[in-house]
Protein backbone atom coordinates (compact mmCIF):
# COMPACT_ATOMS: atom_id res chain seq x y z
CA UNK A 1 0.00 0.00 0.00
CA UNK A 2 2.60 2.50 1.10
CA UNK A 3 1.71 6.51 -0.02
CA UNK A 4 0.19 4.50 -3.34
CA UNK A 5 -3.88 5.72 -3.48
CA UNK A 6 -5.26 1.88 -3.42
CA UNK A 7 -8.33 1.56 -6.18
CA UNK A 8 -10.69 2.46 -3.92
CA UNK A 9 -11.78 2.65 0.08
CA UNK A 10 -13.61 -0.78 0.10
CA UNK A 11 -10.73 -2.34 -1.14
CA UNK A 12 -8.92 -0.40 1.58
CA UNK A 13 -11.68 -1.50 3.56
CA UNK A 14 -11.16 -4.78 3.36
CA UNK A 15 -7.07 -4.46 3.75
CA UNK A 16 -6.65 -3.09 7.00
CA UNK A 17 -9.88 -3.21 8.76
CA UNK A 18 -9.14 -6.46 10.75
CA UNK A 19 -6.38 -5.22 12.35
CA UNK A 20 -7.50 -1.82 12.30
CA UNK A 21 -10.20 -3.22 15.05
CA UNK A 22 -7.82 -5.14 16.73
CA UNK A 23 -6.01 -2.27 17.13
CA UNK A 24 -8.80 -0.17 18.36
CA UNK A 25 -9.26 -3.13 20.79
CA UNK A 26 -7.13 -2.00 22.66
CA UNK A 27 -8.91 0.33 24.36
CA UNK A 28 -12.98 -0.16 23.54
CA UNK A 29 -15.57 -3.41 23.37
CA UNK A 30 -15.52 -5.44 19.93
CA UNK A 31 -18.54 -3.13 18.57
CA UNK A 32 -17.27 -0.17 18.99
CA UNK A 33 -13.93 -0.97 17.94
CA UNK A 34 -15.84 -1.66 14.44
CA UNK A 35 -18.30 1.40 14.57
CA UNK A 36 -14.57 3.62 14.82
CA UNK A 37 -13.45 1.79 12.39
CA UNK A 38 -16.49 1.97 9.59
CA UNK A 39 -16.38 6.33 11.02
CA UNK A 40 -12.69 6.44 10.22
CA UNK A 41 -13.67 4.95 6.46
CA UNK A 42 -16.39 7.21 6.44
CA UNK A 43 -14.08 10.04 7.06
CA UNK A 44 -11.05 8.97 4.63
CA UNK A 45 -14.22 9.67 1.86
CA UNK A 46 -14.70 12.61 2.89
CA UNK A 47 -11.27 13.62 2.74
CA UNK A 48 -10.65 15.96 -0.58
CA UNK A 49 -7.27 14.98 -0.32
CA UNK A 50 -6.24 10.97 0.00
CA UNK A 51 -4.07 10.84 2.71
CA UNK A 52 -0.49 10.63 1.80
CA UNK A 53 0.70 7.82 3.96
CA UNK A 54 -2.49 6.16 4.69
CA UNK A 55 -1.97 3.39 6.83
CA UNK A 56 -0.31 5.62 9.69
CA UNK A 57 -3.38 7.54 9.01
CA UNK A 58 -6.23 5.46 9.36
CA UNK A 59 -4.10 3.93 12.57
CA UNK A 60 -3.57 7.33 13.91
CA UNK A 61 -7.78 7.84 13.38
CA UNK A 62 -8.49 4.67 14.63
CA UNK A 63 -7.02 5.67 17.88
CA UNK A 64 -8.17 9.25 18.20
CA UNK A 65 -12.00 7.42 17.24
CA UNK A 66 -11.07 5.10 20.06
CA UNK A 67 -10.09 7.20 22.98
CA UNK A 68 -12.63 9.77 22.28
CA UNK A 69 -15.17 6.83 22.58
CA UNK A 70 -13.84 5.81 25.49
CA UNK A 71 -13.60 9.28 26.90
CA UNK A 72 -16.98 9.68 26.10
CA UNK A 73 -18.23 6.50 28.38
CA UNK A 74 -16.19 8.48 31.34
CA UNK A 75 -15.22 4.95 32.45
CA UNK A 76 -11.89 4.75 30.73
CA UNK A 77 -9.82 2.57 33.58
CA UNK A 78 -12.66 0.37 34.36
CA UNK A 79 -13.16 -0.15 30.35
CA UNK A 80 -10.09 -0.71 29.71
CA UNK A 81 -9.32 -3.39 32.37
CA UNK A 82 -12.50 -5.08 31.28
CA UNK A 83 -11.52 -4.73 27.06
CA UNK A 84 -8.12 -6.31 28.35
CA UNK A 85 -9.30 -8.95 30.32
CA UNK A 86 -12.61 -10.14 29.97
CA UNK A 87 -13.63 -9.46 26.32
CA UNK A 88 -14.32 -11.76 23.36
CA UNK A 89 -11.42 -13.64 22.20
CA UNK A 90 -8.90 -11.55 20.46
CA UNK A 91 -7.16 -13.87 17.85
CA UNK A 92 -8.84 -16.67 15.31
CA UNK A 93 -8.70 -20.03 16.96
CA UNK A 94 -5.56 -21.68 14.24
CA UNK A 95 -4.84 -25.35 14.87
CA UNK A 96 -1.60 -24.35 12.73
CA UNK A 97 -0.47 -21.47 14.72
CA UNK A 98 3.04 -22.51 16.86
CA UNK A 99 1.69 -20.37 19.43
CA UNK A 100 -1.61 -20.82 21.91
CA UNK A 101 -3.50 -17.67 20.95
CA UNK A 102 -5.25 -17.27 24.31
CA UNK A 103 -1.93 -17.78 26.60
CA UNK A 104 -0.67 -14.72 23.80
CA UNK A 105 -3.51 -12.58 25.16
CA UNK A 106 -3.81 -13.52 28.29
CA UNK A 107 0.13 -12.05 28.24
CA UNK A 108 -0.59 -9.30 26.53
CA UNK A 109 -3.60 -8.52 28.94
CA UNK A 110 -0.98 -8.06 31.30
CA UNK A 111 0.93 -5.32 29.64
CA UNK A 112 0.80 -1.89 29.92
CA UNK A 113 -1.12 -0.09 27.83
CA UNK A 114 1.74 1.58 25.90
CA UNK A 115 3.37 -1.56 25.25
CA UNK A 116 0.71 -3.56 24.33
CA UNK A 117 0.09 -0.74 21.84
CA UNK A 118 3.40 -0.76 20.37
CA UNK A 119 3.22 -4.73 19.55
CA UNK A 120 0.24 -4.29 18.07
CA UNK A 121 1.60 -1.57 15.38
CA UNK A 122 4.38 -3.31 14.73
CA UNK A 123 3.26 -6.77 14.33
CA UNK A 124 -0.04 -6.56 13.06
CA UNK A 125 -0.07 -3.63 11.71
CA UNK A 126 3.18 -4.31 10.05
CA UNK A 127 4.26 -0.66 10.83
CA UNK A 128 7.22 0.79 10.67
CA UNK A 129 8.99 2.45 14.43
CA UNK A 130 9.12 5.42 12.19
CA UNK A 131 5.33 5.56 11.42
CA UNK A 132 4.60 3.50 14.91
CA UNK A 133 6.39 7.16 16.52
CA UNK A 134 4.34 9.50 14.35
CA UNK A 135 0.95 7.62 15.27
CA UNK A 136 1.76 7.41 18.94
CA UNK A 137 3.25 10.77 19.15
CA UNK A 138 6.72 8.78 21.16
CA UNK A 139 10.27 8.73 19.50
CA UNK A 140 11.06 6.05 17.29
CA UNK A 141 13.74 5.17 20.22
CA UNK A 142 11.50 4.97 23.11
CA UNK A 143 8.93 3.12 20.98
CA UNK A 144 11.56 0.30 19.64
CA UNK A 145 12.41 0.17 23.73
CA UNK A 146 8.47 -0.50 24.41
CA UNK A 147 8.46 -3.44 21.60
CA UNK A 148 11.21 -5.31 22.68
CA UNK A 149 10.46 -4.67 26.78
CA UNK A 150 6.73 -6.31 25.24
CA UNK A 151 8.56 -9.06 23.87
CA UNK A 152 10.33 -9.70 26.41
CA UNK A 153 7.16 -9.86 29.15
CA UNK A 154 5.46 -12.11 26.10
CA UNK A 155 8.27 -14.73 26.23
CA UNK A 156 8.31 -14.45 29.77
CA UNK A 157 4.86 -15.04 30.36
CA UNK A 158 4.81 -17.81 27.69
CA UNK A 159 7.83 -20.06 29.62
CA UNK A 160 5.86 -19.22 33.00
CA UNK A 161 2.91 -20.84 31.30
CA UNK A 162 4.59 -23.39 30.16
CA UNK A 163 6.26 -24.17 33.21
CA UNK A 164 3.11 -24.67 35.19
CA UNK A 165 1.81 -27.01 32.45
CA UNK A 166 4.37 -29.08 33.06
CA UNK A 167 4.13 -29.20 37.03
CA UNK A 168 0.22 -29.50 36.45
CA UNK A 169 0.55 -32.54 34.53
CA UNK A 170 3.01 -33.65 36.64
CA UNK A 171 0.56 -33.30 39.43
CA UNK A 172 -2.19 -34.61 38.07
CA UNK A 173 -0.26 -37.96 37.23
CA UNK A 174 0.99 -38.14 40.72
CA UNK A 175 -2.43 -38.44 42.40
CA UNK A 176 -3.73 -40.82 39.17
CA UNK A 177 -0.54 -43.05 40.01
CA UNK A 178 -0.30 -42.55 43.76
CA UNK A 179 1.91 -45.77 43.77
CA UNK B 1 -0.31 -17.03 6.64
CA UNK B 2 2.11 -14.07 7.61
CA UNK B 3 5.53 -14.09 8.04
CA UNK B 4 7.35 -11.40 9.57
CA UNK B 5 9.69 -10.76 6.43
CA UNK B 6 7.96 -7.65 5.44
CA UNK B 7 9.07 -6.15 8.52
CA UNK B 8 12.38 -4.21 8.16
CA UNK B 9 15.15 -4.47 9.97
CA UNK B 10 15.24 -1.01 11.30
CA UNK B 11 16.73 -2.09 14.76
CA UNK B 12 18.70 -4.97 16.11
CA UNK B 13 16.75 -7.90 17.36
CA UNK B 14 17.79 -11.06 18.82
CA UNK B 15 17.27 -13.93 16.99
CA UNK B 16 14.87 -15.21 19.77
CA UNK B 17 13.21 -11.74 19.44
CA UNK B 18 12.42 -12.18 15.85
CA UNK B 19 11.25 -15.38 15.89
CA UNK B 20 8.72 -14.48 18.49
CA UNK B 21 7.68 -11.33 16.48
CA UNK B 22 7.03 -14.18 13.51
CA UNK B 23 5.26 -16.14 15.58
CA UNK B 24 3.01 -14.05 16.90
CA UNK B 25 2.18 -12.43 13.05
CA UNK B 26 0.90 -15.80 12.35
CA UNK B 27 -2.25 -15.09 14.74
CA UNK B 28 -4.86 -13.49 13.22
CA UNK B 29 -7.05 -10.97 14.57
CA UNK B 30 -10.54 -12.05 15.32
CA UNK B 31 -13.42 -9.76 14.36
CA UNK B 32 -16.83 -10.17 13.48
CA UNK B 33 -17.67 -11.79 10.50
CA UNK B 34 -19.42 -9.52 9.35
CA UNK B 35 -17.29 -6.69 9.31
CA UNK B 36 -15.97 -6.99 6.40
CA UNK B 37 -19.23 -7.42 4.31
CA UNK B 38 -20.12 -3.90 5.05
CA UNK B 39 -20.57 -2.97 1.46
CA UNK B 40 -18.80 0.27 -0.29
CA UNK B 41 -22.37 1.77 -0.71
CA UNK B 42 -23.36 2.08 2.79
CA UNK B 43 -20.58 3.85 4.01
CA UNK B 44 -20.79 5.78 0.67
CA UNK B 45 -24.35 7.16 1.62
CA UNK B 46 -22.79 7.46 5.57
CA UNK B 47 -20.08 9.75 3.69
CA UNK B 48 -22.86 11.81 1.31
CA UNK B 49 -24.95 12.27 4.08
CA UNK B 50 -22.29 14.00 6.18
CA UNK B 51 -21.33 16.00 3.30
CA UNK B 52 -25.05 17.07 3.14
CA UNK B 53 -25.10 18.26 6.69
CA UNK B 54 -22.04 19.87 6.08
CA UNK B 55 -23.39 21.87 3.60
CA UNK B 56 -26.66 22.35 5.13
CA UNK B 57 -24.74 23.39 8.50
CA UNK B 58 -22.81 26.11 5.87
CA UNK B 59 -26.29 27.04 4.64
CA UNK B 60 -27.38 27.51 8.01
CA UNK B 61 -24.51 29.29 9.44
CA UNK B 62 -24.94 31.73 6.35
CA UNK B 63 -28.48 32.38 6.73
CA UNK B 64 -27.82 33.41 10.62
CA UNK B 65 -25.33 35.57 10.17
CA UNK B 66 -27.33 37.26 7.81
CA UNK B 67 -30.47 37.53 9.48
CA UNK B 68 -28.21 38.69 12.49
CA UNK B 69 -26.51 41.16 10.06
CA UNK B 70 -29.78 42.67 8.77
CA UNK B 71 -31.10 42.46 12.65
CA UNK B 72 -28.17 44.61 13.26
CA UNK B 73 -29.07 47.41 10.53
CA UNK B 74 -32.40 47.27 11.64
CA UNK B 75 -31.76 47.99 15.22
CA UNK B 76 -29.17 50.35 14.29
CA UNK B 77 -31.55 52.53 13.18
CA UNK B 78 -34.26 52.07 15.46
CA UNK B 79 -32.58 54.73 17.73
CA UNK B 80 -33.33 57.03 15.75
CA UNK B 81 -37.21 56.68 15.94
CA UNK B 82 -37.73 55.49 19.43
CA UNK B 83 -34.30 55.59 21.59
CA UNK B 84 -34.32 58.12 24.28
CA UNK B 85 -38.33 57.97 24.62
CA UNK B 86 -40.74 57.45 27.17
CA UNK B 87 -44.46 55.73 26.53
CA UNK B 88 -47.23 58.02 27.46
CA UNK B 89 -50.81 56.99 28.28
CA UNK B 90 -53.44 59.26 27.21
CA UNK B 91 -57.11 57.81 28.06
CA UNK B 92 -59.55 60.06 26.43
CA UNK B 93 -61.50 60.72 23.16
CA UNK B 94 -60.03 62.56 19.77
CA UNK B 95 -60.50 66.45 19.83
CA UNK B 96 -61.22 66.55 23.36
CA UNK B 97 -57.94 67.97 25.68
CA UNK B 98 -57.00 65.22 28.16
CA UNK B 99 -54.62 64.85 30.85
CA UNK B 100 -51.87 63.13 30.11
CA UNK B 101 -49.92 60.50 32.45
CA UNK B 102 -46.63 60.35 32.05
CA UNK B 103 -45.17 57.46 33.08
CA UNK B 104 -41.06 56.23 32.59
CA UNK B 105 -40.68 52.53 31.20
CA UNK B 106 -41.19 50.91 34.26
CA UNK B 107 -44.17 52.71 34.85
CA UNK B 108 -42.43 54.49 38.46
CA UNK B 109 -42.65 57.56 37.57
CA UNK B 110 -45.67 59.28 36.93
CA UNK B 111 -46.31 63.24 35.58
CA UNK B 112 -49.48 64.89 34.89
CA UNK B 113 -49.09 67.04 31.92
CA UNK B 114 -51.96 69.69 30.96
CA UNK B 115 -53.78 71.13 28.22
CA UNK B 116 -53.28 68.48 25.52
CA UNK B 117 -54.91 67.93 22.71
CA UNK B 118 -55.59 64.50 21.18
CA UNK B 119 -56.32 65.69 17.09
CA UNK B 120 -58.24 63.56 14.97
CA UNK B 121 -55.42 62.12 13.28
CA UNK B 122 -53.80 60.52 16.55
CA UNK B 123 -51.56 63.23 16.29
CA UNK B 124 -50.63 65.62 19.51
CA UNK B 125 -50.83 68.87 19.98
CA UNK B 126 -48.60 70.42 23.12
CA UNK B 127 -50.15 73.61 24.23
CA UNK B 128 -46.85 74.76 26.44
CA UNK B 129 -45.35 77.22 24.33
CA UNK B 130 -42.15 75.95 26.53
CA UNK B 131 -42.06 72.43 25.73
CA UNK B 132 -39.05 70.91 24.09
CA UNK B 133 -40.80 67.92 23.59
CA UNK B 134 -43.59 66.22 21.38
CA UNK B 135 -45.46 63.13 21.46
CA UNK B 136 -45.80 60.47 18.69
CA UNK B 137 -48.76 58.34 18.35
CA UNK B 138 -47.46 54.88 18.99
CA UNK B 139 -50.60 53.00 18.53
CA UNK B 140 -53.41 51.70 20.69
CA UNK B 141 -52.61 48.89 23.47
CA UNK B 142 -55.49 46.05 23.97
CA UNK B 143 -56.78 47.34 26.89
CA UNK B 144 -58.07 50.85 24.86
CA UNK B 145 -55.41 52.66 25.74
CA UNK B 146 -53.44 55.08 23.39
CA UNK B 147 -49.77 54.34 23.34
CA UNK B 148 -47.72 58.01 22.70
CA UNK B 149 -43.14 58.16 22.70
CA UNK B 150 -42.34 61.39 24.15
CA UNK B 151 -39.48 63.03 21.60
CA UNK B 152 -37.25 65.80 21.39
CA UNK B 153 -39.40 68.52 19.61
CA UNK B 154 -36.55 68.40 15.89
CA UNK B 155 -37.38 64.99 15.52
CA UNK B 156 -38.28 63.84 12.77
CA UNK B 157 -41.38 61.30 12.88
CA UNK B 158 -40.98 58.29 10.30
CA UNK B 159 -44.07 56.43 9.44
CA UNK B 160 -44.59 52.82 10.34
Amino acid sequence: MGSEKPPSVQQAFCELAPNLVFYARQWVELETAEDCVQDVFVRLMLQRRWPRRLKPWLYKSVRNQALCALRSTARRRRRVASASVHSAKWFHWDEKALIDADAVQGAMSRLSEQTREVLVLRIWAELTFEEISGVIGVSETAAFRRFRSGLAQIKDAMQAQSAHQIVTTTNRRRIGNPG
Amino acid sequence: MRAASHIPLEMDLTAGERELERVLAELTPATTPGILTVPAKEMALRAGTIRAKQRLRVWQVGTVLLTAGLAAAMYARLPGRTADTQPVVAEGIPDQPVPVIVKNLSGDTEKLIAGIVLSGNGLIEVTDPNATHKFVFMGMRGNGDIAFALVPLDWEVCDH
